[in-house]
């Protein structure tokens, strides 16, 4: 039996009774609620099975974080070098490893996997919520933002009208912003794997907006619209001096083709798309075109 | 538990030593090992004439950087970048589960040194 006290680190393991008790410092659990909460990545490494003597014990954990930084323990030494080196793999490619180790090596090399005993180490990735980002406070936006909260993401929405950025429109949102696109863009630290989502009141802003989103860091970034649209919006970027190759990852027409019309049908192909990109799926053959195929096949 | 040639490598490391008149070194260390390894080359004409290492740690990191530094002595610096831990493993043959950080380290040293010498002499990269 074993009980987790969340105070002290690594205490003792009384062995006589059966009972083993289990001190933390810092809560490892508290610590990945606070990496995720902070948009970061780790990897949670714990011991799930134990043969023989090991210097650690059975349910041992350790946490290291993207920077390369640990807390907790799964023993130290080469195994826990090893472990560290495959956490940073799994938070990586977002996949569960399992190791297993035997310490049983020769002591003449001193390499000090010496105990005996052997041990198996499940490591799994800790990921944010990915984060949403909504530019328009409209009727699509609003079933965007149901369907994306259901499926695990994090609702950001930003509309200039205060009518329409509001709780009352988006209860699901952690925040809604009611300010100009072109004041708010600055403010936004948008981590690396956000997705955006241009689908304002129309087509001057979403141009816009577009005009500042290409320019940002993200995993996914969709603008409403008809193909005819994209390629007047993007025509009349590059006019403005933007390069095409900033429209490469650009979705649009947004959404997966499921011949959708409603704006709940459109937010099931829109959110269906972010969460093929969010799990890394091949989806060329049913994505709407991507705009600078678009350009390149009509000779920009 | 390790094979003969890492054994061989381990008590009779190949290019250990220092290079006072290297073209660029680094040094890395793991933090939860303490594993420490530092590598420096003198290139000319775009090859490795001269590799050498010094490091602290386990027996395979020894090895591992024995068996690297020898390996990239001679070839060009193009042919030195493509090396990768795949093939630095088929080199050292076979390690221990709990040891087969140490090549991702020695092959991270070696990328750290490539970045090292295309920003201090671009003239040497290719």
């Amino acid at each position: 039996m074993i009980a987790y006290l969340p105070t002290a680190f690594l205490a003792c393991s009384i062995s006589g009774s059966g009972f083993v008790v289990v001190f933390f410092a810092v809560d490892i659990y508290e610590e990945i609620v606070a990496l995720r909460r902070s948009g970061r990545r780790g990897a949670l490494a714990t011991i799930t099975n134990v043969r023989g003597s090991i210097p650690s014990f059975q349910t041992s954990k350790m946490l290291v974080r993207d920077d390369g930084s640990i807390i907790g323990t799964v023993g130290g030494g080469c195994v826990e070098a090893e472990v560290w080196q495959a956490a940073r793999e799994v938070m990586e490619q977002e996949r569960p490893r399992m190791l297993s180790f035997n310490l049983n090596e020769n002591p003449a090399h001193d390499t000090g996997l010496v105990c005996g005993g052997t041990l198996d180490i499940f490591v799994e990735p800790v990921l944010p919520s990915p984060s949403l980002y909504l530019f328009g406070g409209g009727h699509v936006s609003q079933a965007i933002a149901r369907v994306a909260s259901l499926s695990g993401f994090q609702i950001h929405v930003i509309d200039d009208r205060e009518a329409y950025a509001s709780r009352e429109r988006f209860p699901e949102a952690v925040t809604v912003t009611a300010e100009d696109y072109a004041t708010v863009f600055p403010k936004l630290t948008l981590p690396e794997d956000s997705y955006l989502v241009i689908c304002t009141r129309g087509h001057r802003d979403d141009m816009r907006v577009l005009s500042l989103a290409v320019r940002q860091p993200a995993k996914y970034l969709a603008m409403i619209g008809s193909r005819r649209k994209v390629l007047t919006t993007c025509r009349e970027l590059m006019k403005e001096g933007l390069d095409a190759s900033l429209f490469a990852n650009l979705r649009a027409p947004m959404g997966i083709e499921i011949g959708a019309v409603t704006p709940e049908e459109i937010a099931v192909s829109v959110v269906a798309e972010m969460i093929a990109v969010r799990r890394n799926q091949d989806i060329g053959g049913i994505s709407k075109s991507r705009a600078l195929d678009l350009l390149s096949a009509l000779g920009r | 538990m390790y094979s003969e040639r890492i054994l061989d490598h381990f008590e009779n490391p190949r290019n250990a030593g220092e290079l006072p008149q290297a073209d660029a070194r680094v040094l890395v260390e793991n933090p939860v090992c303490g594993d420490v390894l530092e590598l420096a080359i003198v290139v000319s004409d775009c090859r490795i004439q001269q590799s050498r290492f010094r490091a602290k740690g386990c027996v395979p990191l020894m090895a591992c950087s024995s068996i690297l530094a020898e390996m990239i002595e001679g070839l060009t610096i193009e042919q030195t970048a493509s090396i990768n831990t795949t093939q630095l493993l088929v080199e050292t043959g076979p390690l221990p589960q709990a040891s087969r950080h140490v090549a991702e380290m020695a092959i991270q040293a070696l990328r750290q040194l490539l970045n090292k010498l295309s920003t201090s002499s671009p003239a040497q990269r290719y």
